[in-house]
């Protein structure tokens, strides 16, 4: 196998972070690929070359102090925003009922309203003036005309 | 640290045995303690890539902070489909980016790494006792090898990724990553 081919197989060891069937049989008849394996593996366990690095207590406790004012503005916000939210909702409601009221006193034949989809639409036929009531003069409405099938024969 | 704090955890809970996308998620509830977990995590990495443009260890260090600070205040923006580290290198760059504006010392031509020519800072004293420590494999990389390895083997990420952090090609991140494999490699066979 050539260099680049063993270089896919590692970068795809690496990739998959396992080592699958094919490139454990390749590892056997290539000692490098086996080398580089192994040294992946001890790499692994043994952390990463940045590990070393440690924050100092001073620079957790400056960083964690600056979270906290980070926070405490966060939810500041967030407490301000839900108050906003809050405020308009129950205004919202609160005209919601205002304007019911309202329109339920103009209406003085009717004393409360009714939540059946029946009762809804007898209501809403009720206020609607286009509709023909029962015993109203139909004639005041216009009527379409067709000439009777006996007027040809005629 | 006060003991009222919003979205406090319990006391006892032990930030270390979790996954770094948990700690992500905490973080995003307020949990300051998850994120502090995710600083320790992270530090060696941000510090090292910082380093390795040169940059002083203490100045390293300011960015390192205010890039830590400015992830907190950013977090909702990381999507977790993405490497947190990418997104925790792109802000420590655009920090370090911003401070060198402020100082008017930023150079828009020459910003770029060359992998292949990596300052190598260190004391010619440093580098003996560097060499002299066979035993370890990491002693005498450079900064910007440490990230490498850090990015590719432990982060598992795309060399096109690694090359855009780096300032560099994908072929130049992927030759100089491979060679610095056999350079470890001859190290560990010895």
């Amino acid at each position: 196998m050539t260099d680049k081919e063993c270089k896919k197989i590692i970068d795809r060891a690496i990739e998959d972070n396992k080592v699958d069937a094919a490139t454990e049989a390749h590892a056997r008849t290539c000692p490098k690929c086996a080398s580089t394996l192994a040294l992946l593996a001890l790499l692994k366990t043994s952390g990463s070359p940045t590990s070393d690095l440690k924050p100092s207590a001073a620079f957790l406790a400056s960083i964690e102090s600056s979270l906290t004012v980070t926070a405490a503005a966060t939810s500041l916000k967030a407490k301000l925003l839900a108050a906003v939210v809050g405020a308009a909702l129950t205004a919202t409601i609160a005209l919601t009922i205002f304007s019911h009221s309202s329109k339920s006193e103009t209406q003085p034949g009717k004393t409360s309203e009714t939540t059946s989809l029946t009762s809804s639409t007898e209501a809403t036929s009720a206020s609607n003036p286009a509709k023909p009531e029962a015993g109203a003069d139909a004639t005041a409405f216009p009527q379409l005309k067709f000439p009777s099938p006996t007027d040809e024969i005629k | 640290m006060s003991g009222t704090g919003f979205g406090r955890p319990p006391l006892t809970r032990n930030y270390e045995s979790f996954e770094s996308n948990d700690l992500i998620e905490m973080a995003r509830k307020g949990q300051k303690q998850a994120f502090s977990m995710l600083v320790k995590r992270h530090y060696g990495t941000v510090m090292y890539y910082l380093m390795g443009f040169g940059i002083k260890k203490s100045d390293a260090e300011d960015i390192t902070q205010e890039a830590f600070i400015n992830a907190f205040r950013k977090i909702d923006q990381f999507k977790t489909s993405g490497s947190f580290v990418g997104w925790l290198l792109r802000i420590a760059r655009n920090q370090h980016i911003d401070k060198l504006r402020k100082e008017k010392k930023f150079d828009t031509s020459g910003n770029e790494f060359d992998l292949l020519n990596l300052p190598d800072d260190r004391t010619p004293e440093a580098q003996v006792v560097s060499d002299a420590v066979v035993d370890d494999l990491y002693a005498g990389l450079k900064p910007q090898e440490r990230v490498l390895i850090e990015l590719r083997v432990f982060q598992q990420m795309p060399f096109s990724e690694i090359a855009e952090h780096l300032g560099s090609s994908e072929g130049n991140a992927r030759l100089v990553f491979h060679r610095l494999i056999v350079r470890l490699r001859k190290k560990f066979r010895s």
